[in-house]
């Protein structure tokens, strides 16, 4: 499902007191099925692009575009409700929006706001559960009785119990052990590939974007500022200096060795594994 | 939240923001007594210039203190027509039973009306100039003479300043949960009374549990660093008493003097 912005600006004003833009004139086309992570520093306007996509935050001027429906500064009910339905989207610590006394409850609720009815519900919730890895033991507990880990795996399945067709995901593994974190990232992946989810991921974490991203969304100031694919990211280094941006483990070892050695590779390696080729290649080791 | 004025603080560098909290404190409560005690128009009018003029002093616009008077309006008009109504006395424009539209009942319901909107602009000049916290500290000492009654004293006011604290949190919180159950679907302010209460479940459950959790956490963390109710205590914020406030404390001496020769010779 295609997403495109187009000259899109919008703040958080709130009646007549004028505010300062958060994001001033954007441009984007996101690809369907497309892995889109949207880094940069904070206040960078990250988290507000995402909730333009979701109609949580309306554009004050120019258009939204969610597949058909398009959405302005007067989007319709309607338009909202259809654009909720389409994208799915899981804030920083999800597990704080959970409330039902049971989990089954909770994963129940967002299709019971678009009115399914309850076998479709039950067959959702327990196909949910199996692309979260959900045990359907847990069904019967209280979401509250959970580990963190489990809390995010269940507030992230609540998600996709409304079938998005998009997923908007604002730093999905921020605060987990870093076991939980790959289990969460490697879900999520999974989704992304046999579920066709158009996903867009903020992270800070380089290595995540390449492990999981095709594309990349740099943001600085409201606007964004380089919409590329990410091995020409890590090949620009003008542009990652600009916005001091980092680098994945590996690209960062590499140029040490770099320095220390007063030679260059040739290629930029973004994975270990790429690394231990390129230095095997050039004779390095 | 961008309506609600009332417990906002403004900073500012103004004589009133300097003040002393106690003293403002003080003041504003000793003030409002007084409104309840003008007789006649001069007094009115010393108090409503008194109060405009303190409004101006603190440099904040005087349109930020009518949006404060706003939410109140119909309370404050239900008072003044009961007034109107039910006072009878001089020329009687109109009378249906025990209600009379007289001179008396307008002129005593324009000073219920003033009354009222002094009361809300003073009080409002107390929390736009003073810090929340500073508050928090008059009220303490101002409670402390109750210790010597075994009112928790220390106690009420740590609770009152965390109270403080943790409001913008909730805020955010409460916007954060929104969002994310309007994400899935909700939709706030629809349907009748009782769809629209039991909408709240899944906004105010989540806020419970994050806020009880919250305040768990604080409490151990308050008994890992020592916090011991009713040990003795010295403040990081201190107080300080300057001669303005002590002038000030003469200014209300003086309006109490005022007041009372001219409800008496007046």
């Amino acid at each position: 499902m295609h997403i495109t912005f187009n000259r899109v600006s919008a703040n958080y004003q709130l009646g007549p007191i004028k505010r300062a833009n958060i994001l001033t004139d954007l441009s984007a086309e996101v690809k369907p099925g497309s892995f889109t992570a949207v880094i940069g520093p904070t206040g960078a306007g990250k988290s507000s692009l995402l909730k333009l996509i979701n109609g949580l935050l309306l554009p004050s001027v120019g258009e939204v575009s969610v597949g058909e429906v398009v959405f302005t500064s007067k989007a319709s009910k309607q338009a909202l409700k259809q654009v909720r339905k389409r994208v799915g989207m899981a804030f920083q610590f999800p597990e704080h929006q959970l409330f039902a006394e049971t989990v089954y409850e909770d994963l129940a609720f967002g299709p019971r706001n678009f009115h399914m009815t309850d076998s479709e519900i039950d067959a959702t919730v327990k196909h949910v559960c199996q692309l979260t890895g959900i045990d359907q033991s847990l069904l019967e507990r209280s979401p509250f009785s959970l580990s963190g880990g489990q809390q995010r795996r269940v507030a992230i399945a609540g998600i996709l119990a409304t079938k998005p067709d998009i997923l908007v995901l604002d730093e999905p593994a921020a605060g987990l052990d870093p076991a939980a974190k790959k289990q969460i990232l490697e879900m999520l992946s999974n989704l992304h590939r046999t579920e066709k989810l158009t996903t867009l991921m903020v992270t800070h974490d380089m290595d995540d974007v390449v492990h999981y991203a095709d594309d990349v969304i740099v943001m600085a100031e409201g606007q964004i500022k380089a919409h590329l694919d990410v091995r020409s990211l890590f090949a620009d280094q003008d542009l990652l200096d600009r916005y001091q941006l980092d680098v994945p483990t590996a690209l960062s070892l590499q140029q040490q060795l770099e320095q220390a050695k007063g030679e260059r590779l040739n290629n930029r390696s973004l994975t270990l594994t790429e690394l231990a080729d390129n230095l095997i290649e050039e004779g390095w080791v | 939240m961008n309506r609600l004025i009332i417990g906002r603080y403004f900073p500012g560098n103004s004589l009133i923001h300097q003040l002393d909290p106690r003293f403002k404190l003080i003041f504003v409560l000793y003030f409002i007594g007084l409104l309840f005690f003008l007789d006649g128009m001069i007094l009115q009018a010393i108090f409503f210039i008194l109060t405009l003029v303190i409004m101006v002093s603190t440099g904040v616009s005087l349109k930020t203190y009518v949006r404060g008077v706003r939410p109140l309006i119909w309370l404050i008009l239900f008072a003044t027509i009961l007034r109107i109504v039910t006072t009878r006395g001089g020329a009687i424009y109109y009378e249906a039973g025990f209600l009379t539209l007289s001179e008396f009942g307008l002129v005593s319901g324009a000073y219920t009306f003033l009354r009222f909107v002094e009361m809300i602009f003073i009080s409002t000049v107390l929390t736009l100039t003073t810090k929340p916290i500073d508050l928090t500290d008059a009220i303490y000492f101002l409670l402390k003479p109750l210790r010597y009654l075994y009112v928790p004293v220390e106690e009420l006011s740590l609770m009152l300043s965390i109270a403080l604290r943790f409001i913008p949190n909730l805020l955010d919180e409460t916007e954060k949960v929104m969002n994310a159950q309007k994400a899935r679907g909700m939709v706030f302010g629809e349907g009748n009374l009782l769809e629209q209460m039991k909408a709240l479940t899944p906004l105010v459950l989540p806020l419970f549990a994050h806020s009880l959790k919250r305040a768990e956490d604080m409490a151990d963390v308050l008994e890992v660093k020592g916090y011991k109710s009713g040990a003795k205590r010295t403040h990081y914020r201190a107080l300080t008493w300057q001669v303005k406030d002590t002038l000030g404390v003469g200014l209300l001496v003086v309006l109490t003097f005022v007041v009372m020769t001219i409800n008496v010779f007046g």
